[in-house]
């Protein structure tokens, strides 16, 4: 019998979520996170999902596979889905796309499963702030299990998958951190600080209102990563790779 | 003496728009004499013998201090006693006509006769009927001046009440009305979104607007005319119907080898010999794509840009080709000379290799030279600097970091380009992703061997060509002799339903523009024998052909609204279901099917062609038409409320339809074989900054995996006035420095313009426009 999942949605057309790839992305649905500054806030505690087939979801994507052969996977977080997930995964696997999964770190076991598989090829996980439980917990909304991050992170680092850290550099929540958040994750091979941009639809409605840090701020922050690779993403130019 | 002496200074003081009054105050001024008192009896009719008895008279009661004017009463007092009919023609010479060419003249009925008989086919008895009726209207109204508009305008109302509709037809006057002159100066206008508001723009409107109309009711049958006002069919570029062809794609080698003559005949301008410096060459070619656009409605673009010139750029850095690349596109998007104050309206094609065509085919080197062993394939290394150095210049755009609108660029590009040449290729994705300048045009499978697009993307066929041929005289010249467009849904409201119908009302429009085309075919045959199109008239060869030759011009026709007229006949849009899809190919097919038709049977010269029109007014202008005809029938886009209404443009999937990328470029591309006069796949980015990267790899998909002809992406631009940034996408204020002073840039149809010129339909398909976008960055 075919398995549901719950799916928020399916862009069919990306080429800036995976760096040089044109990529479609689904949106799983449910989160285990409630960050404030959440701009996905319908696949979170919205009801905006559709129950479907997994078979459909591929079948879908399979359509257009003489365009698109890469596939993002978010959320929502998609390691909530589990088993599913898995299952997901290995059908895009069958028909020979290529995966990016994006997640926030909290589910290490799945994701080791996942690369020693050989079901993705890519992963995106997000640092929210240092890994202190007080500041963790106020940037993700609730979540304290320090050492589910760090096992996600290290599993990664040891791995031979590409991945990036990608850190939301948010005002009054943890540009104040950034610094400190570096100091914790040196070992990481690619780092991107992206720039904050409100929306009408963030969980914690006080985010609505909060500019966005500016170029060159990111910029001045990106100088306390020392990492192989260090990135930025802002409005104003896309992005960009720094050099030390 | 004194007094002349007065009247002289007295005549230098009037200010120029006073000017035209003068034969009038000076007629007034007149002195006094008996001879003139006798002349101007004579002139009346009156005999020698009247006229000096009244002379006589006269001279009794006046001297030689009074003016002609003042003693004019008395002279028709004595007059009237002696001779009653020529007084009453004496007092006629009291009303002063203003004329067309801008003097004061004395009323003289005879004048009113001769223009009708010279002008129009009407009777002598009833020529003189009808000057008698305005002579008398014009007595009785008792006006002391009247121009001679109002004149023409009572003989034409006395034409229509003796019921001579065709006589007055030939005898109207056409201009506009003078409300709309003012409008015109005050408000400017936007059908044409590449139209500076500006004088140039503005006399060229006004021009415009009489031969428009000299077209409809001179040049064209009537049938053909109403059809374009009723909106069956749309005739492209009406305003330069009458006097040029519509686009031109041109072949350097013509002025390489034999110098450029900018006015055609070097009697207006200087005449250069062939260029033997690069700057030269590039220089010449900038200037005769605008003299060219003298003569030419339509786009001007060059085949082989970058190939062409090679052999000028033997030896030089890539630095010096960079500078000469920048030239060229400087001088075509600063040259704001041509129809009325805009740039030319100019295309280049480049490639990044020497193609297979042009190999073997001896080169025309600097000075004009030919040398039968030096070919093209000898200069492979500068075909391929100079092409990136061009898609270096436009990647790096102008002065203020904002794209170059034209020439717009075309990448030719094929299966084997995109693998054998990746760094170049790569280099157009780039540009693609920062400004989505570059067009691709690829060589698909389908098309001939060997194959040239021109400007307005006509595929021309060049296997087997021999060394007697324009490819290797240099002369590959060509492009379409007319546009017209027909009204798909039109079609669909009329039948109703009715497939037969409707295959039946294809046919007979088509058969409409056909007749249309012959017309302009018969039209550009005789201006290039008056000689008004002397730059296109320059010979080609000892036997004296001339560059402009009609018999190879095409004839394209395009059509709007396929989408629409799916949904009124099916009940389905294009992407909605199959049978629509089908249906919509079977259209197409059936038109090709006709054109191919006409071409068999044709016995004058051009060929009929099937194509994508750019449609930029069209889809605007035939949606309003259709939708106050059809009111609630009509199926069109865009906001019914504010009449900002449009058609979904030629074989297209309506832009703002909800379906993903891939079906929108697979459902349109299976129209691009068909489409052998052009075809276009618009490809809407909602990404700010789309990654290169990715670009290329879509590029290759769609070579590889599509049957598209010819495609582009389209970015919206934000470019800020106070700080000059350049944003990826369509903002309300500058993401930089928060300015609310923004222009915004995107592709219209064929080109790219700012927003705020857009017609109304135009602007309402961009709020529309299904962007593929993720999210913002």
């Amino acid at each position: 019998m075919d398995e549901i999942i719950k799916l928020g949605g399916i862009l069919d057309f990306t080429t800036v979520d995976w760096p040089g790839k044109i990529a479609s992305i689904v949106f799983l649905y449910g989160c285990n996170f409630k960050c404030p500054y959440c701009f996905n806030s319908d696949l979170v505690i919205g009801n905006n999902f559709k129950e479907i087939e997994i078979s459909k979801i591929v079948a879908l994507l399979k359509s257009n596979k003489d365009f698109v052969d890469s596939v993002v996977i978010c959320g929502g977080e998609p390691t909530i889905h589990g088993e599913k997930l898995v299952k997901l995964c290995s059908l895009l696997k069958e028909s020979g796309f290529k995966i990016k999964l994006d997640t926030n770190g909290s589910n290490p076991e799945l994701v080791e499963k996942l690369i020693k598989n050989k079901l993705i090829d890519f992963v995106a996980l997000d640092i929210k702030s240092d890994f202190q439980e007080k500041n963790y917990e106020r940037a993700s909304g609730g979540f304290t299990d320090m050492q589910k991050i760090k096992n996600t992170l290290n599993i990664l680092i040891n791995s031979n998958i590409e991945y990036e850290c990608r850190i939301p550099v948010i005002p009054n929540l943890n540009q104040h951190l950034i610094k400190n958040i570096a100091k914790e994750i040196t070992q990481a091979k690619t780092v991107v600080l992206e720039q904050y941009i409100s929306s009408d639809k963030t969980i914690d409605k006080n985010f609505k209102i909060i500019n966005s840090p500016s170029r060159e701020e990111l910029i001045n922050l990106a100088k306390f990563f020392k990492n192989e690779i260090v990135k930025i993403r802002t409005k104003e130019m896309g992005e960009e790779i720094l050099t030390s | 003496m004194k007094k002349e002496i007065l009247n002289q200074n007295l005549v230098e003081n009037f200010y120029y728009e006073d000017k035209n009054k003068i034969n009038f105050w000076i007629a007034r001024m007149e002195k006094y004499s008996k001879d003139a008192v006798i002349q101007s009896c004579l002139n009346s009719g009156a005999t020698e013998e009247v006229a000096k008895k009244v002379a006589e008279q006269v001279d009794k009661f006046v001297d030689s201090r009074m003016k002609m004017s003042e003693v004019r009463p008395l002279i028709f007092t004595f007059l009237e006693k002696y001779d009653p009919i020529s007084a009453k023609k004496f007092k006629g010479h009291e009303l002063y006509v203003r004329t067309s060419k801008f003097t004061y003249e004395k009323f003289d009925r005879e004048k009113i006769k001769q223009s009708l008989l010279r002008e129009t086919e009407i009777s002598e008895d009833a020529a003189e009927i009808i000057t008698n009726e305005v002579e008398n209207f014009i007595r009785n109204a008792k006006y002391e001046i009247v121009s001679s508009s109002l004149i023409r305008e009572l003989v034409n109302s006395r034409l229509l009440v003796h019921g001579l509709e065709k006589i007055r037809a030939e005898y109207t006057r056409i201009g506009m009305p003078v409300w709309d002159v003012t409008t015109l100066i005050n408000q400017g206008s936007n059908e044409n979104a590449n139209l500076q508001y500006n004088p140039e723009t503005i006399h060229k409107l006004i021009a415009d607007s009489i031969l428009k109309e000299y077209t409809l009711i001179k040049l064209l049958p009537k049938h053909i005319a109403d059809s374009h006002l009723r909106g069956e069919i749309h005739i492209h570029d009406l305003d330069y119907f009458a006097l040029r062809p519509f686009c031109f794609s041109h072949d350097m080698r013509f002025f390489l080898k034999r110098g450029y003559i900018s006015d055609g005949q070097g009697i207006h301008t200087a005449t250069a010999g062939p260029a033997k410096h690069p700057e030269v060459a590039v220089l010449h070619a900038a200037k005769f794509l605008a003299s060219s656009q003298t003569n030419c409605a339509g786009g001007q673009g060059y085949n082989w840009f970058n190939v062409l010139l090679s052999p000028y750029l033997q030896g030089l850095s890539y630095e010096r080709i960079k500078q000469l690349a920048q030239m060229f596109l400087f001088e075509m998007s600063q040259m704001y000379v041509a129809r009325g104050g805009q740039t030319v309206f100019s295309s280049i094609d480049i490639e990044p290799e020497v193609p297979s065509v042009l190999k073997n085919v001896p080169a025309v080197l600097p000075g004009g030279i030919v040398k039968e062993n030096v070919t093209y394939e000898n200069f492979q290394d500068e075909t391929n600097k100079f092409f990136k150095a061009i898609i270096e210049v436009y990647t790096q755009g102008d002065a203020k970091k904002k794209p170059f609108n034209f020439p717009k660029c075309e990448v030719k590009v094929s299966k084997d380009i995109i693998e054998k040449y990746k760094e170049e290729m790569f280099a157009v994705a780039e540009l693609a992703a920062k400004f989505g300048t570059p067009y691709f045009f690829v060589q698909q499978d389908y098309m001939p061997e060997y194959s040239c697009y021109q400007c307005c993307s006509y595929l021309m066929d060049l296997s087997n060509q021999n060394s007697e041929s324009d490819l290797y005289n240099g002369t590959v010249r060509g492009g379409a002799l007319q546009v017209a467009t027909l009204n798909l849904p039109r079609i669909a409201y009329e039948s109703r339903g009715d497939d037969t119908k409707l295959f039946e009302l294809i046919r007979e429009r088509l058969e409409i523009i056909r007749e249309l085309m012959f017309i302009k075919y018969h039209i550009i045959k005789k201006r290039l024998k008056q000689g008004i199109l002397p730059f296109l008239s320059q010979p080609v060869n000892e036997k004296g052909d001339t560059y402009l030759n009609p018999d190879k011009m095409s004839f394209e026709i395009g059509m709007i609204g396929l989408n629409e007229m799916l949904k009124a006949h099916l009940g389905y849009e294009l992407h909605e279901s199959k049978d629509a899809w089908t249906f919509g190919l079977r259209v197409i097919k059936e038109m090709c099917d006709i054109a191919k038709e006409f071409n068999k049977t044709n016995e004058i010269g051009g060929h009929f062609a099937i194509s994508r029109t750019p449609a930029e007014s069209c889809s605007h202008r035939l949606a309003k038409i259709d939708f106050k005809e059809f009111n609630g029938r009509a199926i069109v886009q865009g906001d019914k409320n504010s009449g900002a209404i449009y058609y979904t443009n030629s074989t297209h999937i309506r832009p703002s339809a909800e379906i993903s990328i891939w079906d929108r470029i697979k459902i349109e591309s299976s129209f691009h074989p068909l489409l052998v006069g052009g075809a276009m796949l618009h490809i809407w980015l909602g990404e700010a900054f789309p990654n290169p990267q990715a670009i290329f790899e879509l590029n290759k998909k769609i070579i590889n995996n599509t049957l598209t002809a010819y495609y582009a992406y389209t970015k919206d631009l934000t470019v800020c006035r106070k700080c000059n940034f350049v944003y990826g996408q369509a903002t309300k204020s500058c993401i930089n420095c928060g300015s609310q002073e923004v222009d915004i840039y995107s592709r219209i149809t064929g080109y790219y313009q700012n927003l705020g010129s857009w017609n109304e339909g135009k602007k309402a398909e961009f709020f529309e426009r299904k962007r593929y976008v993720i999210k913002e960055v």
